[in-house]
């Protein structure tokens, strides 16, 4: 579902190394959760794969399409859900679905259905005649998450999806993500919570100064890591060198 | 007062983007065209009001008697005042209203008076370039006609610097009251009544002037009039008087006095500010931040009525939304619209006798017609350009622009419904022109329905140009919507493509309207549908590599 294949990316010429010849993939149908200290190049990578940054040198393949030559077939795979979910504040929560739901031609019935059970599901139905200006920042993350989701993308791409959920959200979130899975969908999600990652994902990437340190799934990982039982451990052990 | 010292260094940086500036032109090497664009633009901006100035004193000091000279500077010194009394309220309000920074600073442990003291000497530095245009040249002309002397510079100087304190104080007082009153919530609110009151006061004055030309009032009693106001407004503001006799009498033990009580006075307004806002300050900033917030629920009626439609319409409808819910690009576009024919129609209004005379002077002439149907279309495309909506179409997007950049809608589609938008701008606009044309010339119908497409399609190539231009360099990174278009060089290219090809119009008129009569305006029309599609190609064809060159880093 996603190839990441010998991707760089630098800033300021060639002074920071943002991401150094990464490798991955993700198949259909797994949750897979991307880690790595502050700075490590999540992020970077992320940005890469949805387009709001091109890559130096490298591959990217989403859905079977090349983000470089197919990019538009590569961007209708996709929901993304940014780190800081920066909506448009002067339009009402509905006005902004609707515009999603648009641009990736989701048809009218489609749609609301999709809608009513996201928007209830997340508890913003009420708030959706509201300007988004008007929400709380847990409130713009269930939005664009449901923007997210209202295209039932074969890839759901997030960065930092838990920061501003409340529990009761981030767990529907969670059942959300496991059921976009059993459909043959794919979850790609960056995390600093390194439990939600070990409950919920079928596989694990470790990132450090842009460069994959470890991949795999929790027993993979465990025994790699000798003596080291827990995630955080292992997490720890990887990145502190 | 090491806390001040410390925030009003960080707040100097902070809001002349001196460390982003510093990061784009001497680390990164990007727009260091930028610098020298501004730089040559005050120079020939600043530089011709200052000359302007100049030569205005020059002649009145030559003019009147050696008695009045202080007048002059008496009135140089009232209008800096009562500009840094305007300005200053705009500056302050913005910075009061607008600035993000607030809710950082407020939880520091920082007293009141701290911020308020750093964001007052921001709104200062800011108001020294109306003493620097504006007395300065009436001080340079002043001086060369009484030398001032060592005292006389010295005072001057004195004066220079404490200019602004007494209009700055007046007018943060003015909006720490406001605050308690209006809070930042409902700032757009504030925007719409300040403007509101920005028109009235330009209609009143215009009314006034139009009342003085139609000449009821003989030269002498215009005079005295003028003599009579700068008395009242000195006598209503001593500052203005005491300023004026520090540098006029400077040396003297008057001089001196005076430029004592403009001190005085100066430390008491700023005190009272200061005192003033020690008290209100975080009560009307707190206040004006509490909400209670009131759901409208969306039934389920008004869900089955979500109907989908094209990207490009979905684009076109974003954009329209976007703008028009922002008071002040709304009022920044479509301000002067507003203005520019109400002002025109005064004459019409006021009885001036011109007005008569200009409508017969173009029905007498048989290229009349012709002659008022270019002046409407460059009204319109004039107009049109001055708006802004396309050429800071992409910077108007700012921290969103991931969102363009993550649908799977192609920049070209995204282009096109950018310029759709700024195209039914322009259609509204000259429909506006039109009324206030019809009403003060009564033209043919044909002849304002080709004026007016003429218009439409002149103001094509500019604005596409102006968005081509906008995609290729956007300004993303603007911390407030007023920011995101005035800081914005990129709001004069659409007007600055639009110069040129206006000219090239009139000198095509000087050329050809003798041999083509009456089908000038027809083959002027063919002309500018080939530069309007011709631009728009070009617009469209760039679409997908400078969308692409936009990296969203943070």
């Amino acid at each position: 579902m996603l190839s990441i294949r010998g991707v760089s990316k630098s800033y300021r010429g060639d002074a920071v190394k943002a991401v150094n010849k990464l490798d991955l993939d993700v198949r259909p149908g797994e949750i897979f959760g991307f880690l790595g200290p502050n700075g490590a190049g999540k992020t970077t990578t992320i940005k890469m794969t949805v387009g709001l940054l091109k890559q130096d040198t490298g591959q990217i393949v989403v859905n079977g399409h090349d983000t470089r030559t197919n990019p538009l077939a590569t961007k209708a795979s996709i929901g993304y859900v940014p780190d800081n979910p920066d909506l448009y504040d002067k339009l009402r929560a509905i006005e902004y679905l609707n515009f999603i739901a648009d641009v990736y031609g989701v048809e009218t019935s489609v749609r609301q259905k999709r809608l009513t059970r996201l928007a209830t599901m997340f508890e913003i139905r009420d708030a959706l005649s509201d300007l988004i200006g008007s929400f709380s920042h847990g409130m713009k993350q269930k939005l664009a998450i449901t923007a997210a989701l209202i295209h039932e993308p074969p890839l759901l791409i997030l960065d930092e999806p838990m920061v501003g959920l409340d529990p009761r959200s981030a767990h529907l979130f969670k059942e959300l993500m496991n059921e976009h899975c059993s459909q043959g969908k794919t979850v790609f999600f960056s995390t600093h919570i390194l439990d939600v990652a070990e409950r919920l994902c079928h596989r694990v990437g470790i990132l450090r100064r842009g460069s994959l340190v470890a991949c795999g799934t929790m027993e993979d990982l465990r025994r790699s890591a000798t003596a080291q039982s827990s995630l955080e451990s292992i997490f720890l052990g990887l990145t502190e060198k | 007062m090491k806390s001040f010292l410390r925030l009003l260094k960080v707040t100097l940086l902070s809001h002349f983007h001196i460390s982003v500036m510093q990061e784009t032109y001497f680390e990164k090497r990007e727009r260091q065209w930028e610098p020298l664009v501004f730089g040559l633009a005050i120079i020939v901006g600043g530089g011709s009001l200052g000359s302007m100035f100049f030569l205005a004193a020059r002649s009145l000091l030559n003019a009147l008697p050696l008695a009045f000279s202080d007048l002059v500077l008496l009135l140089a010194i009232v209008a800096t005042q009562l500009m840094m009394l305007g300005f200053g309220l705009a500056s302050l309000i913005s910075l009061f209203y607008f600035s993000s920074d607030l809710s950082v600073l407020v939880p520091l442990p920082l007293k009141e008076w701290t911020i308020l003291a750093a964001k007052f000497v921001v709104a200062a530095v800011t108001e020294y370039l109306l003493p620097l245009v504006l007395l300065l040249p009436v001080l340079i002309a002043y001086h060369r006609h009484l030398p001032l002397g060592l005292c006389g510079v010295l005072s001057a100087l004195a004066v220079f610097v404490l200019l602004p304190v007494i209009p700055l104080s007046l007018a943060g007082i003015a909006t720490l009251t406001l605050m308690r009153g209006i809070g930042r919530r409902h700032r757009d609110i504030l925007v719409v009544l300040a403007s509101l009151v920005l028109v009235t006061g330009t209609l009143a004055l215009q009314y006034f002037m139009q009342s003085l030309a139609m000449g009821s009032l003989d030269i002498g009693a215009v005079l005295q009039g003028r003599v009579d106001l700068v008395a009242a407004l000195g006598s209503r503001f001593p500052p203005s008087v005491w300023a004026t006799r520090a540098i006029a009498a400077a040396g003297d033990p008057i001089g001196l006095a005076n430029l004592m009580y403009l001190t005085l006075a100066s430390l008491a307004a700023v005190g009272a500010f200061l005192l003033v806002g020690q008290q209100v300050f975080y009560r009307g900033l707190v206040g004006g931040e509490e909400r209670l917030r009131q759901r409208t629920k969306l039934d389920a009626k008004a869900l089955a009525q979500v109907t989908s439609a094209s990207a490009l319409t979905a684009l076109t409808l974003r954009e329209i939304r976007l703008f028009m819910r922002m008071p002040i690009w709304v009022l920044n576009g479509f301000l002067a619209v507003a203005i520019i024919p109400v002002v025109a129609l005064f004459p019409a209004f006021a009885g001036n006798a011109g007005l008569d005379q200009l409508t017969a002077l173009l029905t007498a002439n048989p290229q009349g017609e012709t002659i008022l149907m270019l002046v409407f279309a460059v009204f319109v495309a004039g107009m049109s350009c001055l708006n802004t909506v396309a050429c800071t179409a992409v910077s108007r997007e700012g921290k969103y622009l991931w969102i363009s950049k993550t649908i799977p809608v192609s920049p070209v589609s995204q282009a096109k419904a950018k310029l759709i938008f700024a195209l039914i701008c322009t259609a509204a606009t000259g429909m506006v022109l039109a009324f206030f044309f019809t009403v003060l010339f009564s033209p043919s119908i044909s002849s304002i329905v080709l004026a007016y497409v003429l218009g439409v399609l002149a103001s094509i190539a500019p604005q596409a140009l102006g968005l081509a231009f906008d995609m290729r360099r956007p300004f993303l990174k603007w911390t407030t919507p007023q920011h995101a278009v005035k800081n914005n060089l990129n709001a004069l290219t659409a007007l600055l493509v639009f110069v040129p090809i206006g000219f090239l119009s009139y000198y095509l008129y000087l050329w050809l309207h003798k041999p083509l009569g009456t089908l000038f305006v027809p083959v002027l029309l063919v002309l500018h549908l080939i530069a309007a599609s011709v631009s728009v190609q070009f617009t469209l064809r760039k679409a997908a590599e400078s969308y692409d060159r936009l990296d969203v880093t943070s």
